[in-house]
């Protein structure tokens, strides 16, 4: 078990280490970030004096020594724009993005497996296909476009205005439902289907056979078995709510994680966007973990010896 | 008269339109008193599952009862009340299922499974609980019961789920037990000792017994009386003595009949034809990780040797765990050996590659155990019949006329090639997985259980088909399986497999006149049906 675990931790390691990496070279292939940076005007002096001062003249290996070196001791050193760390800037935006991606999967998880559970217990009736219909809408909705309409339906039907520095339930709401529609479609189809088939299992007949009532026949023996496929599912949706986060803070004017990437990215900031992706990258390691460490708790199948 | 703790009277129960009979179960009347076994005997189809879920209120949504009515200790179970029938289910009446692993909660410990029944009805003081639960599982006789208590499912055995599911079964001392083919899935071993414990229960618990089987040998074990259904219909009715000394009605002989005879076949010496298959000291060892470097070491198929003729049929006999299906494996090259050395067709081929195997592949075939699950559904079954054949580099209208060929020769029509799978039966199914199979024209065919998932009576019958073909195109047979009886009546010699390990390999009738070892004695014991003597049973009423 320990063993097992061990592992699993090393493993992640190993996945950082990759991440960084790659990233720290794509980037610096995807062109000069001196040039990028000086103003379009400036001399070919200007630019040679920031090439330098940066490190950006010095040999691949030698700049990724660094960057790995002062990394290990916490540092993603300095934006190219403020000077200021790194570290600071993106940690600051955390919190914003955190609670924002945090209210969407909890509208994903609980709409999403509860309407689920109903349309699974409700088969081939006119709220079951009501469900599966709204849940084919949710995923197939790109989220720019569903948030324009909620931004738009605020201001015309209720007189106000959401976005940016608008602060209030409304305003955390819409962006965290943006965001999540994606999600709860695919948690309602996923929980449908597993509900179906835990349903059918022999299992659910013993139980009946032996005097259990319907709501406890439901809640303490199909939901658990049903939802070990769903948690799989929570791990892999959030690599789609860190993508969607990005666009959706955009559209929003929501001042997290996304917004600073996209800055961070038009502008070049190297350091930014280096760092952005790792705390992405150990954002979906850890989660991933986790998911594992849940499949324990819930399964006792895979426990190991 | 004793009174009986249940009565169904004229039971119909009707079917959707569209199906290929009005009724599942028409004009049904039984009764089961205390201390007695009911058997209900009949094959897939014949309606008797659905009279148990009929009994126990938990007909599929499909199907409605039209007339009849079902009385427990004299009272109608009052079928249209949700609370009243959870009320009664597990209390008064309890039901004991086919698949004893899947009847339990795959993550949750048994003992909480057993303990919910009293919780649900409220039964007792919750701190005893606990100990109700343990002192039921002593009563099932499953060792060391506070283990047991703690246990998942996965980690326990076939037999011993199915005690816990007995055991949940009897917290309440039901007056009626409905058990739907208890020991089917069962090693015959498991099977004998959980027959012993039914006939136990029924003096101790004082209860009635309704017990669903397809087997007769399951029936002379257990049955006091015996009710014989046939497309939904009961046929004969009557007590065992009445039933195994002159049983009335056609289908009921027919059901005697296909019951194996735990006695071997005559075998003509056949001509000599060469050896197929040489398997020399082999092995194949799994590895269990533990930790980081070590792992543990289990040896699956251990030191294994056999050689077997074309024209011959080799049983390889053993119970689940005992290594004959990876003994299968190896042969067939589809898993790697770990020692030995395996000659087929004038080849090692125990280390061969996979290029090496090709060619040879289409001289080894193999028919696997479930026929719902070895054909492809989506696939005509004329194309999977020819679809080795075109691979192996025939032209395609000379496939498609193979197929035609061979499935006539297994007793299928020629048009059967055009149908899909779900449009066969069972035993239809294992016609078309075994013309698969030989439509290559092997010199080596391998059956790994092919009718144990099958009705005894059309178990007869496949065995009689594999015969027949063996006669005709002479192949070699190596026919796995868990019965002896069903070994007996087909094989020329018989290896007893144990733990990975050969107990006893020999001749068919050697083995069954004097068998050496204890375990070939246990196997031979545990057979169902031991008691009564069906070649004399028939024998009596063939006219």
């Amino acid at each position: 078990m320990i063993f097992w675990f061990l592992r699993k931790i090393l493993r992640a390691v190993v996945t950082l280490w990759i991440v960084v990496t790659l990233t720290f070279f794509m980037m610096r292939m995807a062109g000069d970030p001196a040039e990028a940076l000086v103003p379009p005007d400036a001399g070919p002096e200007v630019v040679e004096y920031y090439r330098e001062k940066w490190g950006f003249d010095q040999p691949l290996s030698v700049q990724y020594g660094r960057y790995f070196g002062a990394l290990l001791q916490g540092e993603a050193g300095v934006s190219l724009h403020t000077g200021r760390p790194v570290v600071g800037i993106v940690i600051d935006k955390v919190p914003n993005t955190l609670l924002l991606g945090g209210t969407a999967l909890a509208i994903a998880l609980s709409l999403g497996i509860s309407i689920g559970i109903v349309a699974a217990l409700r088969r081939n009736s006119a709220l079951d296909r009501a469900v599966m219909a709204f849940s084919v809408f949710a995923f197939a909705m790109p989220n720019f476009f569903f948030g324009l309409l909620l931004i738009l339906g605020a201001a015309l039907l209720l007189k106000i205005f959401v976005g940016g520095s608008n602060a209030g339930p409304l305003g955390l709401l819409m962006p965290a439902a943006t965001l999540g529609l994606a999600q709860l479609g695919a948690f309602a189809r996923f929980t449908r289907s597993s509900m179906l088939e835990t349903l059918n299992k022999p299992f659910m007949m013993a139980a009946q056979a032996k005097g259990v009532p319907f709501a406890r026949r439901i809640f303490r023996h199909a939901v658990p078995n049903a939802a070990i496929p769903i948690v799989t599912l929570i791990g892999l949706s959030l690599g789609g709510l860190i993508a969607g986060s990005i666009v959706t803070e955009r559209v929003f004017a929501w001042p997290g994680v996304g917004s600073l990437l996209i800055r961070s990215v038009e502008t070049r900031d190297l350091a930014t966007v280096q760092f952005i992706v790792l705390l992405v990258a150990a954002t979906m390691t850890v989660a991933n973990l986790l998911v594992d460490l849940l499949y324990v708790v819930i399964d006792p199948r895979i426990r190991v010896k | 008269m004793p009174t009986p703790v249940a009565e169904v009277r004229s039971l119909t129960v009707d079917l959707p339109a569209g199906a290929d009979r009005r009724h599942a179960v028409e004009d049904v009347t039984l009764s089961v008193n205390a201390g007695e076994v009911l058997c209900l005997v009949g094959e897939s189809g014949s309606g008797k599952s659905v009279t148990a879920q009929a009994i126990m209120g938990m007909l599929p949504p499909a199907l409605r009862i039209s007339t009849g009515e079902i009385l427990v200790e004299g009272a109608p179970l009052p079928l249209g009340n949700t609370a009243e029938m959870e009320a009664i289910r597990g209390a008064r009446i309890a039901m004991i299922f086919q698949e004893p692993t899947a009847a339990l909660n795959p993550i949750q410990r048994v003992g909480r499974q057993v303990e919910e029944v009293f919780t649900v009805h409220r039964a007792g003081a919750a701190a005893g609980r606990r100990e109700n639960v343990l002192s039921l599982f002593a009563a099932v006789r499953l060792p060391d019961p506070e283990r047991i208590y703690r246990a998942y499912p996965h980690q326990l055995s076939g037999g011993q789920c199915q005690r816990v599911v007995i055991a949940m079964a009897l917290a309440l001392q039901p007056r009626l037990l409905v058990a739907d083919e208890p020991t089917t899935a069962l090693d015959v071993t498991t099977q004998a000792k959980i027959l012993d414990l039914i006939n136990e229960l029924k003096v101790t618990q004082d209860a009635g017994i309704m017990l669903i089987t397809h087997d007769f040998g399951v029936v002379a074990d257990v049955g006091d009386r015996i009710a014989v259904m046939r497309h939904g219909i009961i046929v004969e009715h009557g007590t065992r003595a009445q039933i195994f000394s002159a049983p009335k009605h056609e289908y009921t002989r027919h059901l005697l009949a296909a019951v194996p005879v735990a006695s071997p076949r005559e075998h003509r010496p056949s001509d000599q034809l060469p050896t197929a298959l040489t398997v020399d000291h082999v092995s194949r060892i799994y590895k269990q990780r533990q930790g980081f470097f070590s792992h543990r070491e289990v040896k699956a198929v251990d030191d294994i040797s056999l050689s077997l003729q074309g024209g011959r049929t080799l049983g390889v006999v053993g119970e689940s765990g005992s290594g004959k299906s990876t003994l299968a494996r190896c042969i067939l090259r589809l898993e790697p050996v770990d020692g030995g050395a395996i000659r087929f067709a004038g080849q090692e081929i125990a280390s061969a590659t996979e290029a090496t195997m090709r060619p040879l592949r289409k001289e080894m075939q193999v028919v696997l155990q479930d026929p719902y699950q070895a054909l492809n559904p989506r696939q005509r079954v004329g194309s999977a019949v020819a679809e080795g054949p075109l691979i192996h580099g025939e032209g395609a209208a000379q496939a498609a006329e193979r197929a035609r060929h061979m499935l006539e020769l297994v007793g299928l029509s020629p048009q059967s090639a055009d149908r899909y799978p779900h449009e066969f039966s069972g035993g239809q199914r294992q016609r078309i997985c075994i013309a698969r199979a030989l439509a290559l024209e092997p010199k080596l065919l391998i059956a790994d259980e092919p009718v144990s998932s099958l009705d005894v009576s059309i178990q007869a019958q496949i065995l009689e088909l594999f015969a027949a073909l063996q006669k005709k195109l002479g192949f070699a047979l190596l026919f796995i399986t868990h019965d002896l009886r069903v070994a007996a009546s087909l094989c020329h010699e018989i290896l007893v497999m144990q733990h990975g390990r050969v107990v006893e390999h020999r001749p068919t009738g050697d083995l069954f006149a004097d068998p050496r070892e204890a375990y070939t004695r246990a196997l031979l014991a545990a057979a169902p049906g031991k008691g009564v003597d069906f070649s004399k049973v028939l024998a009596a009423v063939t006219p």
